[in-house]
């Protein structure tokens, strides 16, 4: 059937002779070819297994020339080293071992060229053999009557049925053979055992409220998920260019207010706030399509003085609107150094308003507000610490009412607080001059306390490996065991670093290291467990304001001109990029879905492919 | 090719229109792949040394007899020492080139005196099969200037390297072809 | 002896107390006057050339195979060009790339942004998609080197029974299905670890694979071509897009006479016999049936869907995070388990103990939602197999399906319409023994 009768060839066969003899040739070279293929097989298969019964003896990973005489010999000449015959037959072993080993890998690769050759013979022979037998084409099949082909369709649907049962039982059969993990068990009771503190929000599903999955694929606040300024994976662009516009996605137009807040992602928006004077303040927040770069809507408001209010002092290098906005994925909110609190759906509607009175802060109010489920959390921080100014309050997200409120014996600071969890529960740890104090975020009551602050408190804590930092300014790192009750000053301080530590920037850790980058552009990296400093590296670019993120193993550092130092992080540094924005940036950028929202001082970056070239990222 | 004229029916117009739809997506699906890969140098792959834990994969999981993975010495960073714990075996008998002090299965390591106390150790490729037990032993106790690579003379490139999957360590990985290697470096260890 | 042992010892100790890092200068590399070092040799890859070679000889041979087995109607060329690609695309090029593998790489691509998918595997992945809506399946009969392998060692194939082919054939899908959710989700490129020819071509590999090799090839002396038609991936995915082709391979040049002569000659049995008339009116019992699987379809798609979503924990078992993250949660329960190269690999990384769980778990999430996705692409290939199964087709002639065709020519010297037949000597009725 498959050899083709040969109807096309005028001369082939020549006659039956000639036929006949060809076929016999054919077959006899087929057989001794075959013959010949077997052979060869069969001293490759011996060549195989020849090494195998003293391997077996060995480990399961032992190399290809581990032999057991030889380490049985080399352990008896440990025991006597002048033992020169055995040395001698040592030696010689080993040289048959070696000559052994190359001889069969070179049989091997002749072994296989000659099997190929002969198994090549062994076929134009068969066939050739095979066209030329004397064979009768018989027709077929005939022609499908009615119920022929109904049958013939029936039959094909059963078997197409078998087959799926087939497979169906196959899939059952496995999901019962194979064993339950316990990587979820495991997970959890590292959890609960060793007073981890995961940070991030961590919330339930249900509720009014993104879950904690969601919360990980978006950018909702100052730092990104849980405020940490950590995308453990994903894939991010190395270069760009801001002003060729290589690598931009997009930027945004010349018209947005002024402001330091870093850009807020959910889903396909973008979010931002600005403000200017003219001659009042005029507070505005823009949401932009992530995609596109489309200003979807842009709304603002005035700050109105309450009655006897001082005329507003506004501190040149923070501005009105350095506080970072907040989304749960159904509103966005956002604070100005005015006091004034907003929100925001996302269709660009109001819904509530508040006005806090302008802080009294030496450089201006620049705390970027957090969420923990549907409380809108604003640390107040003003004044000094008797003032009794600084509060800590609680929004409810969707309609403005004071959840609770806490006084808070602290002076003016410039952190944004986070919400960690850990075994015995949810905290919000708030870091201010002189106190750091970690609250209940349901309900305001206050769990413990430490006295480590001092001076004017810009870098915002954060919490990695079950310990949570905190940097006091140029003076001091502390790592902060979480499970305390009380003043834990004395008792809960796990370890203090002081070499390398920032004003501004705050720190960031993953992967079991804390990098800390000071405005000088020293980068210093301390081990978490035990705050060994690892190395301290000096990153070219001039001066660093706005913190650093962790995306992976790579570590983004946004300088004051614009420039992005893209670094590989621990154990090994090595700066990888350097990619300009053309803009002087302060602010702190999203990492969102592949692509980077850096704001400069003039616009707002996209960075990353442009929209054809998207996909959502696993 | 002729083909019969035949009256415009139904089942035309669905095939006429699937063919269309799969050659729109085939060419979508191209252009969104191209547009974003398009820069995208083509790749080889290589062993990063710093994550390498010389666990002796490399010698069997290759789909080459001999693996393409072998060891190379960075000079520059060897200490040039007598007692060289990539060379010889834990505790050899004497420091000299008998095979019963010598770490190396295959003998592939040459040890040359250049002046008192150095010695250069240089790796003869054609006998070194990869197995990292140098390696192992100069991370432990020496420089670390023993490191394995991908040596690409002999790599095939497979599509999915099958010592990748093997690797403990994902040190293997995908490095442009225009910088096929990942040397290790004397300032890199400073 | 002894000094040079406490010389070694002391070293020992020296190593240990400086090994917490690598590659640390421990020991001072002299600076040499008069010796100078060597360099350390970098043998260049092979030339990026070879790219586009590949790809315009790939070009080449899919517009000769068409043109062969579409306007010469040639099995002779058809079968001088497929020993060539076996030799070019097989043993020259040792089977990589291939546009069975290259499914992967765009499934990986898609998915993963992070990954950068080469161009020419991006070419070989669309260029047989491309020519087969046009031009049926002539990738498979004449270029495919893992086809041409099975191809030449056909010798006496016997017919497989209509049924078994179209069950057999089905799970080509579930291959398909698996590769595309493997390399989606970064877990292993299976095609490529369980090709079965490949060590043939590159004359190495592992043992077990050449074993797997060589059976496919016994069984293909008898079942012809067993991998492409039951196995191959790729071959799923031109099987589909085959049905759409513009053009397809005649078995007559000219018009069917229903000799039947050509009924038993292809040895991948996808020459469907003619139909002696159109059935009677469609009985309502077969609206019934067609309405029942139509009705049926999504509720099997989630079924499916389901089913295997239940398999999440052993698939994602394919992923290296997800094996350490279980080898390292093992190693916690029990303390005196051994550990292994990659467990202790992750320990000196000094990765937290639940980061490591939380990838792991992303991951195996991640897996979970392919599952269902595999499940409802699996369903729907089923379903839709029923459904074409329970369509009633009028078939004047004898003629190969589009989706089983391989355009390998065999069926062309079967035709007595072809003129070139008609001028050869008439076929020889011997004994068949």
């Amino acid at each position: 059937m498959a050899n083709e009768p040969n109807h096309n060839q005028k001369d082939w066969p020549p006659d039956e002779q000639g036929r006949r003899f060809w076929q016999r040739t054919a077959t006899a070279a087929a057989v001794t070819a075959g013959l010949f293929s077997l052979i060869v097989s069969a001293v490759l298969i011996v060549n195989f297994l020849r090494q195998s019964p003293s391997r077996q003896l060995l480990a399961e990973d032992a190399g290809a020339l581990d032999n057991p005489q030889l380490i049985e010999w080399r352990s008896q000449l440990h025991q006597d080293p002048h033992n020169e015959s055995l040395k001698q037959r040592i030696r010689g072993l080993d040289m048959q071992l070696r000559q052994d080993y190359f001889w069969r890998q070179g049989l091997n690769q002749r072994g296989g060229t000659l099997l190929l050759i002969g198994a090549a013979v062994f076929l134009i022979g068969l066939r050739l053999a095979e066209s030329l037998r004397q064979r009768r084409v018989e027709p077929g099949e005939s022609p499908l009557d009615a119920a022929g082909q109904r049958r013939f369709l029936s039959v094909g649907r059963w078997a197409v049925a078998a087959v799926g049962l087939v497979l169906a039982g196959s899939i059952l059969g496995l999901a019962l053979r194979s064993d339950e993990s316990t990587l979820e068990a495991a997970f959890a009771a590292l959890t609960l055992e060793a007073g981890a503190a995961v940070g991030g929000q961590a919330t339930l599903a249900g509720g009014d409220y993104p879950d904690w999955d969601q919360l990980q694929q978006n950018w909702p606040r100052f730092r990104g998920p849980g405020g940490l300024g950590v995308r453990a994976e994903g894939d991010y662009p190395l270069n760009w260019n801001g002003e060729s516009g290589a690598g931009i996605a997009w930027k945004s137009a010349e018209s947005i207010k002024p402001g330091n807040s870093s850009p807020i992602v959910w889903e396909d928006r973008v979010f931002i706030n600005g403000a200017d004077l003219c001659p009042d303040p005029n507070l505005a927040v823009y949401c932009f399509d992530a995609a596109s770069g489309e200003l979807l809507w842009q709304q603002s408001m005035r700050h109105s003085p309450a009655p006897g209010e001082d005329p507003l002092e506004i501190y040149e290098d923070t501005g009105l609107a350095a506080n970072t906005m907040v989304t749960d994925g159904r509103r966005a909110f956002a604070i100005f150094a005015t006091g004034d609190l907003v929100g925001y759906d996302f269709q660009g509607n109001r819904l509530w308003s508040k006005a806090l009175g302008v802080p009294d802060s030496v450089y201006g109010y620049a705390t970027s507000l957090i969420m923990y489920r549907n409380l809108l959390l604003v640390q107040l921080d003003q004044g000094e610490p008797d003032d009794d100014k600084s509060v800590l309050y609680a929004f409810e997200a969707q309609t403005g009412n004071v959840a609770w409120q806490k006084q808070r014996p602290v002076a003016g600071a410039w952190t944004t607080p986070i919400i960690i969890r850990t075994p015995a529960g949810e905290q919000c740890l708030t870091c201010s001059d002189p106190l750091v104090i970690s609250y209940d975020p349901a309900d305001g009551r206050e769990l413990w306390r430490a006295d480590l602050m001092g001076s004017d408190v810009a870098p915002s804590p954060i919490a990695a490996n079950g310990l949570v930092f905190v940097v006091q300014p140029y003076d001091s790192l502390y790592a902060i065991r979480p499970d305390g009750a009380g003043d834990v000053t004395k008792t809960h301080v796990a370890w203090k670093a002081e070499d390398g530590i920032p004003d501004i920037a705050s720190p960031v850790a993953a992967n079991g290291y804390i990098y800390l980058l000071d405005t000088g552009g020293y980068l210093t990296c301390y081990a978490l467990a035990d705050g060994k400093q690892q190395w301290q590296q000096e990153v070219p670019g001039g001066e660093f304001q706005s913190s650093p993120t962790l995306v992976g193993d790579r570590l983004y550092m946004l300088s004051r001109e614009g420039v992005m130092v893209i670094a590989q992080a621990a154990p090994s540094f090595s700066i990888l990029a350097r990619s300009p924005l053309g803009e002087i940036s302060v602010c702190s950028p999203a990492f969102c879905r592949g692509r980077i929202y850096i704001r400069g001082r003039q616009h707002l970056f996209c960075i990353g492919k442009s929209a054809e070239g998207e996909h959502a990222e696993p | 090719m002729s083909k019969e004229k035949k009256p415009f029916n139904r089942r035309d117009l669905l095939h006429g229109g699937l063919q269309g739809a799969c050659l729109l997506g085939l060419g979508g699906l191209s252009g969104a792949l191209l547009a974003g890969g398009g820069k995208a140098e083509s790749t080889v792959w290589q062993i990063d040394p710093y994550k390498c834990v010389a666990c002796g994969n490399c010698a069997t999981y290759c789909v080459l007899k001999e693996s393409a993975v072998k060891c190379v010495h960075a000079f520059a960073l060897c200490g040039y020492c007598d007692l060289c714990t990539g060379y010889f075996e834990p505790e050899p008998a004497e420091l000299d080139t008998g095979a019963e002090n010598q770490l190396c299965p295959t003998g592939a390591i040459q040890r040359t005196y250049i002046e008192d106390p150095y010695y250069e150790y240089t790796i003869d490729e054609a006998l070194c099969i990869g197995c990292g037990k140098c390696v192992k032993g100069c991370n432990a106790f020496g420089n670390g200037s023993l490191f394995l690579q991908v040596r690409h003379d002999r790599c095939l490139h497979c599509n999915e390297c099958s010592i990748a999957a093997a690797c403990p360590s994902q040190a293997f990985r995908r490095v442009p072809a225009s910088q096929p290697y990942l040397l290790k470096e004397a300032d890199h260890a400073g | 002896m002894t000094p040079l042992r406490v010389l070694t010892l002391l070293f020992l100790l020296l190593g240990v107390l400086s090994a917490s890092a690598s590659a640390i200068e421990r020991f001072p590399p002299p600076e040499f006057t008069q010796h100078t070092l060597p360099e350390t040799a970098v043998p260049v890859p092979r030339a990026a050339a070879w790219d586009y070679i590949d790809s315009v000889v790939l070009l080449a041979a899919l517009a000769a195979a068409s043109y062969l087995s579409l306007a010469r109607r040639s099995r002779r060329g058809l079968f001088v060009l497929m020993l060539f690609c076996l030799l070019y695309f097989g043993f020259w090029r040792e089977g990589c790339i291939c546009p069975i593998g290259a499914v992967q790489n765009v499934a990986l691509a898609l998915f993963d942004s992070g990954y950068a998918l080469p161009w020419v595997a991006l070419v070989f992945f669309a260029l047989p998609l491309v020519f087969s809506l046009f031009f049926g399946r002539s990738f498979c009969g004449a270029v495919c080197p893992l086809g041409a392998i099975q191809d030449v060692v056909v010798l006496r194939p016997v017919s497989v029974p209509r049924w078994l082919q179209h069950g057999l054939g089905l799970l080509a899908y579930v291959y398909l299905g698996a590769a595309v959710l493997f390399a989606a989700t970064g877990s292993a490129f299976i095609i490529c670890q369980y090709d079965p020819f490949v060590s043939f071509f590159r004359l190495s590999g592992s043992i077990n694979m050449l074993i797997l090799g060589a059976c496919l090839l016994l069984i293909g002396m008898f079942v012809a071509r067993p991998y492409c038609r039951f196995l191959c991936p790729y071959g799923a995915l031109l099987r589909v897009v085959g049905h759409l082709s513009r053009w397809r391979v005649t078995i007559t040049p000219t018009e069917c006479i229903q000799c039947r002569l050509c009924a038993d000659s292809c040895p991948f049995g996808a020459i469907e016999p003619a139909t002696t008339t159109q059935l009677p009116a469609i009985q309502a019992s077969d609206k019934k049936r067609l309405g029942i699987l139509l009705a049926l379809l999504p509720v099997l798609i989630l079924g499916g869907g389901f089913l295997v979503s239940r398999l999440s924990v052993p698939f994602s078992r394919m992923h290296a995070t997800v094996r350490l993250a279980e080898q390292v949660a093992r190693e916690q329960a029990d303390r005196t388990r051994e550990t292994t190269d990659a467990s202790d690999a992750f320990r000196t990384t000094g990765e937290p103990l639940e980061s490591l769980y939380a990838r792991a778990l992303a991951k195996r999430r991640q897996i979970g939602r392919g599952a269902w996705l595999l499940g409802g692409f699996l369903a729907l290939v089923l379903g839709c197999k029923a459904i074409r199964l329970a369509v009633y087709r009028r078939r004047s002639e004898y003629q190969a399906d589009r989706g089983y065709c391989l355009s390998c020519g065999r069926c062309y010297a079967y035709c007595p319409m072809d003129p070139r037949n008609q001028q050869a000597q008439p076929i020889e009725h011997g004994d068949d023994t």
